[in-house]
């Protein structure tokens, strides 16, 4: 069975790069722009997995990252931020890995690649 | 420390006479596989390693060589070309007899795609008027860091008609063909553009686009060919010095006398211009632009440090080389090679490329595997080398996938 992402991402461009990547590898991949896009979607997409952007607009990173969780405990989430300062929030130790972004989505592949066949095996 | 180095810091030496006195050829095609980066401009001056130009390396060598004596053949004259080699390389004194000359190859009916051939054959005699023992031809399209002083060494040490610098084996890298030697290094065979002949492969070697000649040889030569058009270096002059001389192959080696495999990429296609380029920015390239022994020179503009400020994200540059005066606010840039003065604006990323001269990336745009020239820019939001097929809608995209963006109209 196809496994499904949800990437969160205000910046379009990246958000872009980060689903069609991850489309190539075969995955079904769903979007949203903001953290309250992807709270809702949480509830009728059922991902296998959040890649999840920490400076949103509105809700941030963080916070909607503690309600995915809250709503689906086990979710895992993958932080993908160009900061690496959110890796020193206690809030941000909940997530399941942490990618600083990048264009060469390779780290992000393997992360997203390592946690799923891990949760297969669980 | 650089044969040259040594000529100056020990004095004469054996072969100080024949490198001081040797004149190195310089020749280039007019880079069609460079298209769309040599639309503008000469091969020889297509920016390179982001300060540089293709040219200053075959130049750097030969300084770093000792080799002070330097013709430019060019297939048209180039007003970029005339600037960049006045304005950067006046070291070479014609007070001293240094020289550093353009000339023009002809025109390109017949013959090889450098018109090396013809321009060799005829410059024997001026060569001879120069007082030059040897000849050294250099292919200008290849980044390397090559020791021609060696060469020119083993050339005379030999006392050579020709000797062709090679790769330690002919591998997949052939596009000067191979060459057959025996256990002496000597020529047993030239063959251009085919693989070694079965059973030959052990002794076959790849030519690095440097070879010598000894001037006696190419006078002979001069008058056996001096009504034929359309001479072609590899297929007539190399086989026939060849045929008829001294000839061996020559491949650098270590201070311990094992060959070495020297940096050397044949820069002919935009794909091979990328890995170049993708080559420079590791932790220990093969080729450093680092190395104070073997200085890689260039003409340089006086523009301010570069900067790299924080945005709506961290300012980051990783595993990159970064010309002066850019400008990186809020962005992210990994594995890429920057010229001057390029501006790389909030919210974006900029990974495995190379931006030319004052290109300029909008804010959150994304940029991947790209050759952007000179004053190139990209609209903010804006991606390229994420949706191969607007990509090709766009622009050139390379077999490799190496998408080429254009001049732009800010380009200097």
């Amino acid at each position: 069975m196809r496994r499904r992402i949800l990437v969160v991402d205000d910046v379009e461009p990246q958000r872009e790069l980060c689903a069609r990547e991850l489309r190539d590898e075969g995955y079904d991949v769903d979007v949203a722009v903001s953290g309250e896009e992807a709270v809702e979607l949480l509830r009728v997409a059922e991902p296998d997995l959040v890649v999840l952007d920490m400076r949103l607009p509105g809700m941030s990173g963080l916070e909607a990252l503690g309600r995915m969780l809250h709503s689906h405990p086990g979710l895992p989430v993958i932080i993908n931020s160009a900061y690496g300062s959110y890796k020193d929030s206690f809030m941000a130790w909940a997530a399941t890995a942490y990618v600083v972004k990048s264009g060469d989505t390779t780290e992000l592949k393997e992360a997203v690649r390592r946690i799923l066949a891990e949760r297969r095996t669980a | 420390m650089s044969l040259g180095q040594k000529v100056l810091a020990e004095g004469p030496h054996e072969w100080r006479g024949l490198q001081v006195g040797a004149v190195a050829l310089v020749f280039s095609d007019a880079g069609a596989g460079l298209y769309p980066l040599t639309r503008h401009r000469d091969k020889l001056t297509v920016p390179f390693g982001g300060e540089y130009r293709m040219i200053d390396f075959a130049l750097s060598n030969c300084l770093n060589s000792g080799l002070r004596r330097i013709r430019v053949f060019v297939r048209a004259r180039s007003l970029e070309l005339d600037r960049h080699l006045q304005m950067g390389w006046k070291v070479l004194s014609g007070e001293l007899g240094d020289f550093l000359e353009v000339v023009s190859a002809g025109d390109d009916s017949g013959g090889d795609a450098y018109g090396a051939g013809a321009a060799l054959l005829s410059c024997a005699r001026p060569a001879a008027a120069d007082d030059a023992e040897a000849i050294c031809v250099l292919i200008g399209d290849q980044i390397c860091r090559v020791d021609y002083g060696e060469l020119l060494a083993s050339h005379s040490k030999r006392d050579a008609d020709l000797t062709v610098a090679c790769l330690g084996k002919a591998g997949p890298r052939a596009p000067f063909g191979t060459v057959e030697v025996d256990d002496d290094g000597r020529l047993r065979g030239v063959a251009s553009a085919h693989p070694p002949r079965d059973g030959a492969a052990g002794k076959a070697r790849a030519p690095m686009g440097a070879y010598v000649f000894a001037s006696r040889a190419l006078e002979r030569l001069a008058d056996e060919f001096a009504h034929r058009d359309g001479l072609d270096l590899f297929k007539d002059v190399i086989p026939a010095v060849a045929r008829r001389g001294r000839a061996f192959a020559w491949t650098p080696v270590d201070p311990s006398g094992g060959e070495v495999e020297p940096y050397w990429c044949d820069v002919r296609t935009i794909d091979a211009y990328y890995q170049a380029s993708a080559d420079l920015v590791g932790d220990s390239p093969a080729l450093d632009l680092h190395d104070a022994a073997w200085p890689m020179r260039t003409y340089r503009e006086q523009r301010p440090p570069t900067k790299i400020v924080s945005g709506s994200a961290p300012g980051e540059a990783e595993r990159s080389l970064i010309g002066a005066g850019c400008l990186i606010r809020g962005a992210r840039v990994e594995g890429s090679v920057l010229f001057p003065r390029v501006r790389v604006n909030d919210g974006s990323l900029v990974s495995d490329s190379v931006l030319m001269n004052g290109v300029t990336i909008g804010e959150g745009a994304v940029v991947r595997r790209a050759v952007m020239d000179e004053g190139a820019s990209v609209a903010p939001g804006d991606t390229i080398g994420v949706d191969p097929d607007r990509d090709r809608r766009r622009f050139t995209v390379s077999p490799g996938g190496v998408v080429v963006v254009p001049r732009g109209p800010r380009a200097c």
